[in-house]
């Protein structure tokens, strides 16, 4: 999986590109750690490029959001392929997540 | 011929039902309470070798003991160690017979078939029915054993084969060779054994012989016994392979014995018997009795190695294993509230094998090998039926208010942690067995992930019950019925092109999913209802 990651304003966007799934969660999760641990309390995962997730991709954004309520942070998610966003649906997900359509919509939400 | 092989093949058929409806009626019975009544028989290794030597006596089958404790033991009634000396002492009991000639139990069969059926039709107790359910059990088996018999009794009257017996007169070998066989189709070393003093008596057999015959046909029984318990594992399997390992250690040291004797001229079982009686009869039986008292009686003081080596030569199964209680104890009901602690970390034992349902149908493999789902949901049975009759018995106990307040939510947790588990296994073996199209695999494979992951969250739920972990996973098992409803029409138009079948399966594993997730919220919220009370009483 190819992770990218850039600063807009205070907030941290993470671009994921591939499968989330096993092989790849570990990569993703040490990656919004450091990023967790640095103090950044604003994080926003661009799942544009993500066209397959599995439990363990899942786990790894509760995990991070478990870890950034504790610091009164967020994470946020957008751009969501019907597929991503059915398993979403499906693992309630979508309850403990704010999603968006763009990342210029979720970048201004916070 | 047909008469005799229908004869034997119908037998067989009805022994292993009965042997079936042995172990099933056992399980549900196996109460905890009844249990522990013999588990203090067995307690006696005195009272144990009475009461093998007595069943021995009473089912004049060695096989039937075996198959009955090893259904009393695979139900979880009785240990194999325990079980050791009733196995032995059976064979003694068994023996007896043969100085007592002939004890026709035919009818005696026939009258507890009668009693047990027609109880068994017409029960209504549950608990009644399992125990006449094991009764019924019993009759089937000795009735199928009965028709074995008869089916090959007209063997021994055939002229071909008195011509043999004839023929093989002086050869220790070949007489040997014939009780063996001879026992392995009647499927009764100790019948053959009679028929054999019989025709000695007749002069168609030497003594010499017929002592040879003896052991041949206790190699015989055992191969019966083998045959018959093939398709046992585990520690039930143990039982088939001390009742072989009885008769084969035992003819190896008899037949030893007999050479030394025949041919060293060491005065040994020969003369022996024929210093007890002068009588031929007499004497043989008196070897049989010598032969199934004496490895009784040795291996009495050896029956921990004996153990030993049982468990090495046939280990406890995977689903056995996963069978057994971790924590829970009966000395533990004397303090309730460790053991409300112990029931927790067995349900948390329970639920931690959810996820691993979902391993053999999942695309993403996690590399750890995880057990077959049938074995894990059979032995999941158990342990939750184990954990529900504690409880019970925990209720007697004379506890507080808060006790029982606290005890009533594990209760209402455990009835769930059930549902859950039935359900959770109805939807793995439903995707298992389904070969759907290309498109409704997509939604399985969603409702796969997506449950995973509802699962390890309640793993984490109740592994670290903070208010936290607790409304994490209340908010992700939120009623979705709505979201599940639009999905279902999603997949269900017409111009999705699914067959009749997947549809009906694609609405049963949905409804299943949405039942499941219910099941959870409803769990999650008494576990935080029990995590509130203990921090209520921190405070």
């Amino acid at each position: 999986m190819q992770i990218t990651q850039k600063q807009e304003g205070e907030v941290h966007i993470f671009s994921l590109n591939g499968r989330f799934d096993a092989h790849s969660a570990g990569n993703v999760e040490n990656e919004l750690n450091l990023v967790i641990s640095k103090g950044e309390h604003n994080l926003l995962v661009d799942l544009d490029g993500v066209e397959y997730i599995s439990s363990a991709g899942l786990r790894v954004l509760l995990a991070a959001t478990k870890k950034l309520k504790k610091g009164k942070g967020e994470i946020k998610l957008c751009c969501l392929k019907p597929y991503v966003k059915e398993v979403f649906d499906i693992a309630g997900f979508t309850q403990i997540f704010k999603i968006y359509n763009t990342v210029e919509e979720a970048t201004q939400s916070f | 011929m047909w008469e005799v092989l229908g004869l034997i093949v119908a037998g067989l058929g009805l022994f292993f039902v009965g042997v079936k409806m042995i172990s099933e009626n056992a399980k549900q019975m196996a109460s905890r309470r009844l249990r522990m009544l013999v588990a203090r028989w067995t307690q006696s290794q005195l009272l144990a070798s009475l009461g093998g030597a007595l069943s021995g006596f009473v089912t004049q089958s060695t096989s039937a003991a075996t198959f009955i404790v090893a259904g009393l033991t695979s139900s979880g009634l009785m240990t194999v160690r325990k079980a050791l000396p009733i196995i032995i002492w059976a064979n003694a009991g068994c023996s007896i017979l043969v100085l007592l000639a002939v004890l026709d139990i035919k009818y005696a069969v026939m009258l507890l078939l009668g009693v047990a059926g027609i109880s068994f039709a017409f029960s209504k107790s549950v608990k009644y029915r399992y125990a006449v359910g094991i009764l019924l059990g019993i009759g089937l088996l000795f009735y199928g054993l009965q028709m074995i018999r008869s089916g090959a009794s007209p063997l021994a009257e055939v002229s071909w084969l008195q011509s043999f017996l004839y023929r093989i007169k002086g050869s220790y070998v070949l007489a040997f060779i014939v009780g063996l066989l001879l026992t392995f189709v009647s499927q009764t070393a100790i019948g053959i054994v009679i028929v054999a003093i019989t025709m000695t008596e007749a002069g168609l057999f030497s003594v010499d012989q017929t002592i040879m015959l003896i052991y041949g046909a206790h190699v015989g029984s055992s191969l019966t016994t083998w045959f018959l318990g093939s398709g046992l594992k585990g520690t039930s399997r143990q039982l088939v392979v001390l009742q072989v390992l009885f008769n084969i250690v035992g003819v190896i040291l008899f037949v030893s014995l007999f050479y030394l004797e025949v041919l060293g001229h060491v005065p040994l079982v020969k003369k022996l018997v024929s210093m007890i009686t002068l009588e031929l009869e007499q004497q043989m039986a008196y070897v049989v009795l010598i032969f199934n008292f004496g490895i009784p009686l040795v291996l009495s003081f050896f029956l921990d190695p004996l153990h030993r080596l049982l468990v090495k030569i046939s280990p406890p199964t995977q689903e056995e294993d996963l069978s057994k209680l971790q924590f829970l104890h009966d000395q533990a009901l004397n303090d309730p509230e460790t053991a409300m602690d112990l029931i927790e970390k067995e349900q948390l034992r329970l639920v931690k094998r959810l996820p691993g349902y979902l391993e053999s149908i999942r695309v993403e493999k996690t590399g750890e090998e995880s057990p077959p789902y049938e074995t894990v949901h059979n032995a999941s049975t158990v342990v939750a039926t184990e954990i529900q009759s504690f409880s019970i018995d925990l209720v007697d106990k004379n506890l507080s208010h808060r006790t029982s307040e606290r005890l009533l939510n594990l209760q209402n947790r455990h009835s769930l942690i059930v549902s859950i588990e039935d359900n959770v296994y109805q939807l793995v073996r439903t995707i298992d067995q389904t070969d759907c199209s290309a498109r409704p695999q997509e939604l399985i494979h969603n409702v796969v992930e997506g449950l995973h992951t509802i699962l390890l969250t309640t793993v984490d739920a109740m592994e670290s019950p903070e208010e936290y972990n607790i409304d994490l996973l209340i908010s992700i098992t939120e009623d979705r019925g709505d979201l599940m409803e639009r999905i279902r029409k999603m997949y269900l138009t017409s111009e999705r092109g699914l067959e009749v079948a997947d549809k009906s399966t694609l609405l049963y594993l949905t409804n299943l999913y949405e039942r499941i997730v219910w099941l959870i919220r409803r769990w999650a919220t008494l576990l935080k209802s029990a995590h509130r009370l203990n921090q209520k009483d921190k405070q």
